[in-house]
C-alpha cells in the first residue's frame, strides 16, 4: 500500500467534505487493463489501497503495435479478475465504495466499452454513482495524488497516444498550450525503435541503446525550436532518424546505440524548448489570476525516460519551477488514476448517468484550435 | 427461479426479467430497440428499466443469461463483459447461450408449421462472403442435441451444404443467400423470418432449464481478430 500525504500546496476551495471517499477506478482504454482502489479524505490527501495492473504487451508483440481488436478481447478475458484482485487487495467490498470510476475515453474503443460497461453494471449492482473518467484528467491530476500538488499547474503529458502542454486551472478546467502536430512523442520512441529493429515497447529500448551511444555523431534537426506557439512535431525527426540510418546500413549495434543516442538529445532538446515556451505562456495565466506558484509535472509513458526528466529537472530548477514527476508506475496507464479523478470529481458532485457513452476522442480543453498541420480530425485529444 | 437475461450480439439491444418461473405464475418481462450502434450506451438504463417494471431487485435474481456470440465483436463483448460484471458484484449464477439458438427458439414461436419435419437453420450473414450458422435438427431442442451443428463460421455454399439433402428452413439475415445456395444442389430448401434478431425473452426460455456455467462467460467470435504481424519495416543490420 503506497500512502502519500504530501501537504497541499494549491487552494483547497470547495474541499470540505469531512469523511475519507472509497473509490474503484477501471482503466482499459489502450493495452493495459487495470484495477485500482483508491481513497481520498476530505482535504483531499489520496491513498493507493490497491493498485492491479495487467500489460497486454506480449500478445501486441507480433504486430509491432497496439492492434486495437486485440486489445478488446484482452481486456474482456481479464478485468474482472482485475477487479476481483484489486478489491480483495484493497480489503474492501463493493458496498464499501462511495463511486466506480471508469475510463470513458479518449482512447481505444473497443476497450473502453469494456470497461465502462463493466463500471456501470457495477453501479447499478451496488447502487454508487459511476464517473466516466477522462484518461486525459486523470494523467493530469496524479500529481494530487502523488505530490499533494493541487491546480494551477503545468503539465506535460507525453505518452504513445497523446503529447500536450496543458495548464492545469481546476479539476475539470484544463487549457491547452500545446499538442503535437503529427506524431506523439511516445510514438516517435516506438517508431525509432521499429525502424532500428529493436524490442517493443520502443521507449525503454532507444533509451538503453541511447546511454551506450555518442549522441554528437549524428546531428538530427530540433523541430519547432524557438517558435512562439508551444506545439510539437516529431515527424521530421522519425524522417532524418531513416534517412541516417539508410545512409550507413547494414547497422551495426554502435550505429544503433549512436542513432538512438542522437535522437533522444533531438528530443531532449525539443521538448525542454517547447516546454520552456509553454512556461512562459503559464505564467501569464498564472499571472492574470493572481497566482505565484510554478509547478511543473509531467505524466504519461515518456517521463519514465531519464534522460528528458533530466532536462525538465534543469529547466524547471532555472525557471524557478517546482518538478514533480509520479513514480513510473503511475504516469503510465494505471487504474489509481482513474479511482483518483473519480475522486476528486466526486468531491465536486461530478457524476454521470448510466447511459454515458465512450468518447475516442475527447479533448481536455474543447475550446482549443486545432494545432497548424494537424490530420483532418485533429489531434487525438 | 428469477432470471435476468441480455442481448446486445446484432442490431438490437433487448433484456428480459423472468419472474416466479418455476411456478405456475412465471411472467417474462421484455425490452426489445433496434440498434445498429449505441448498446453500450442502452444496456445499464434497459436493465434497471426492465427490472422495475418486472417489480424486481438485482438481489432478488437467481440467473443472468447472456448471449455469448456469435455477433459483431464489440456487441458480443458487451454482453459478456455485462454478464462477467454481474458475476462479480453478486451471487447469481450465469447461463451464456449461444445467439443464434435463442433465434431459433424465435423461429420455432413464430412458424412452429412450416418447420414441421424439417431442420431448422439459423443464418446470419457475417461479411465477406461467410455467415454464422447452426442448425438445429428436427426436433431436436434448441440448447443442444448431438444431430445439431453449430455454431460455426462457413461460406455460403459450405453452410448450405450443412444438414445433406433433409428439408430445411433458413431464417435470418443471410437465410435468401444460403437458401438459394442449396436449391442451386438441388435441396429442399426455404427462407423465412430475414430480419430475425435474438430476443432476450426467448434467451430466459432456454436459460430457466439450462445448466449454469461452471466457467466465466467467454465471448464467441468465430473470427480472429483482423491483424497481420509487420514485417520489413526496420533497416538492415550488420551481421555480428
Amino acid at each position: 500500500m503506497a500512502v502519500y500525504s504530501s501537504p497541499s500546496t494549491g487552494p483547497l476551495a470547495g474541499l470540505t467534505e469531512t469523511s475519507p471517499t472509497l473509490v474503484l477506478g477501471i482503466e482499459t482504454s489502450c493495452d493495459e487493463t487495470a484495477a485500482a482502489v483508491v481513497s481520498r479524505t476530505g482535504d483531499g490527501r489520496g491513498t493507493i489501497l490497491s493498485n492491479v495492473v495487467r500489460s497486454q504487451w506480449e500478445s501486441h508483440r507480433p504486430f509491432g503495435g497496439v492492434v486495437p481488436e486485440i486489445a478488446a478481447r484482452a481486456h474482456v478475458d481479464c478485468l474482472d479478475d482485475l477487479i476481483r484482485e484489486a478489491m480483495t487487495a484493497a480489503g474492501v467490498e463493493f458496498g464499501d465504495l462511495d463511486a466506480i470510476a471508469a475510463t470513458a475515453g479518449p482512447g481505444l474503443v473497443g476497450g473502453l466499452i469494456v470497461g465502462l460497461i463493466t463500471g456501470k453494471v457495477l453501479a447499478l449492482a451496488h447502487d454508487k454513482p459511476l464517473i466516466a473518467v477522462n484518461h486525459l484528467e486523470a494523467h493530469a491530476l496524479t500529481a494530487g495524488l502523488t505530490d499533494g500538488l493541487r491546480p494551477p499547474y503545468l503539465l506535460l503529458l507525453a505518452s504513445g497516444g497523446h503529447t500536450q502542454l496543458l495548464a492545469v486551472e481546476d479539476v475539470g478546467r484544463y487549457r491547452r498550450l500545446g499538442t503535437t502536430i503529427d506524431d506523439a512523442l511516445g510514438e516517435a520512441f516506438d517508431k525509432t525503435a521499429k525502424l532500428l529493429g529493436l524490442p517493443m515497447p520502443g521507449g525503454p529500448a532507444v533509451e538503453a541503446a541511447a546511454r551506450r551511444g555518442n549522441r554528437q555523431r549524428f546531428a538530427f534537426p530540433r523541430p519547432m525550436l524557438g517558435r512562439p506557439e508551444a506545439h510539437f512535431s516529431f515527424a521530421g525527426l522519425k524522417t532524418a532518424v531513416r534517412q541516417a540510418a539508410m545512409a550507413i546500413a547494414p547497422l551495426t549495434d554502435t550505429d544503433v546505440d549512436d542513432l538512438c543516442a542522437a535522437f533522444e538529445a533531438a528530443v531532449t532538446d525539443a521538448v525542454a524548448d517547447r516546454v520552456g515556451r509553454a512556461m512562459e505562456l503559464f505564467q501569464d495565466i498564472a499571472a492574470a489570476q493572481g497566482v505565484t506558484g510554478r509547478h511543473l509535472v509531467v505524466a504519461g509513458g515518456v517521463a519514465a525516460n531519464q534522460a528528458l526528466r533530466g532536462a525538465l529537472t534543469t529547466l524547471s530548477t532555472r525557471r524557478g519551477y517546482s518538478f514533480h514527476a509520479p513514480p513510473i508506475g503511475l504516469c503510465t496507464d494505471n487504474g489509481a488514476m482513474i479511482a483518483w479523478a473519480g475522486a476528486e470529481r466526486l468531491a465536486l458532485g461530478l457524476v454521470d448517468g448510466l447511459d454515458a457513452p465512450v468518447r475516442p476522442r475527447w479533448p481536455l480543453d474543447k475550446d482549443a484550435a486545432p494545432a497548424l498541420g494537424a490530420g483532418i480530425k485533429g489531434a487525438k485529444a | 427461479m428469477n432470471i435476468l437475461a441480455f442481448d446486445t450480439c446484432f442490431a438490437a439491444c433487448s433484456v428480459a426479467v423472468g419472474r416466479n418461473l418455476h411456478t405456475g405464475s412465471g411472467v417474462i418481462e421484455q425490452r426489445f430497440e433496434p440498434m445498429e450502434t449505441g448498446h453500450a450506451e442502452r444496456l445499464v438504463p434497459m436493465v434497471a428499466e426492465t427490472l422495475a417494471a418486472a417489480h424486481l431487485t438485482l438481489g432478488a435474481i437467481d440467473r443472468i443469461a447472456v448471449t455469448m456470440g456469435p455477433g459483431t465483436f464489440t456487441g458480443t463483448r458487451i454482453s459478456v463483459a455485462a454478464a462477467r460484471a454481474f458475476g462479480l458484484a453478486g451471487t447469481a449464477d450465469c447461463v451464456a447461450v449461444s445467439s443464434l439458438a435463442v433465434m431459433a427458439v424465435g423461429a420455432r414461436l413464430r412458424i412452429a408449421p412450416i418447420l414441421d419435419g424439417q431442420d431448422l437453420a439459423v443464418v446470419v450473414d457475417a461479411r465477406r462472403g461467410e455467415v454464422y450458422v447452426q442448425v438445429f435438427r428436427d426436433g431436436a431442442d434448441a440448447d443442444g442435441g448431438s444431430d445439431n451443428f453449430g455454431p460455426a463460421l462457413l461460406t455460403v455454399a459450405d453452410a448450405a451444404a450443412i444438414g445433406g439433402t433433409r428439408p430445411v428452413v433458413y431464417v435470418g439475415s443471410a437465410g435468401e443467400a444460403v437458401c438459394a445456395a442449396a436449391r442451386g444442389v438441388g435441396r429442399d430448401a426455404r427462407f423465412e423470418l430475414p430480419d430475425l434478431l435474438p430476443e432476450a425473452g426467448n434467451l430466459v426460455r432456454i436459460a430457466v432449464d439450462g445448466a449454469p456455467s461452471e466457467v466465466r462467460p467467454s465471448p464467441l467470435y468465430l473470427r480472429p481478430a483482423d491483424a497481420k504481424p509487420q514485417t520489413g519495416k526496420s533497416i538492415e543490420r550488420a551481421r555480428s
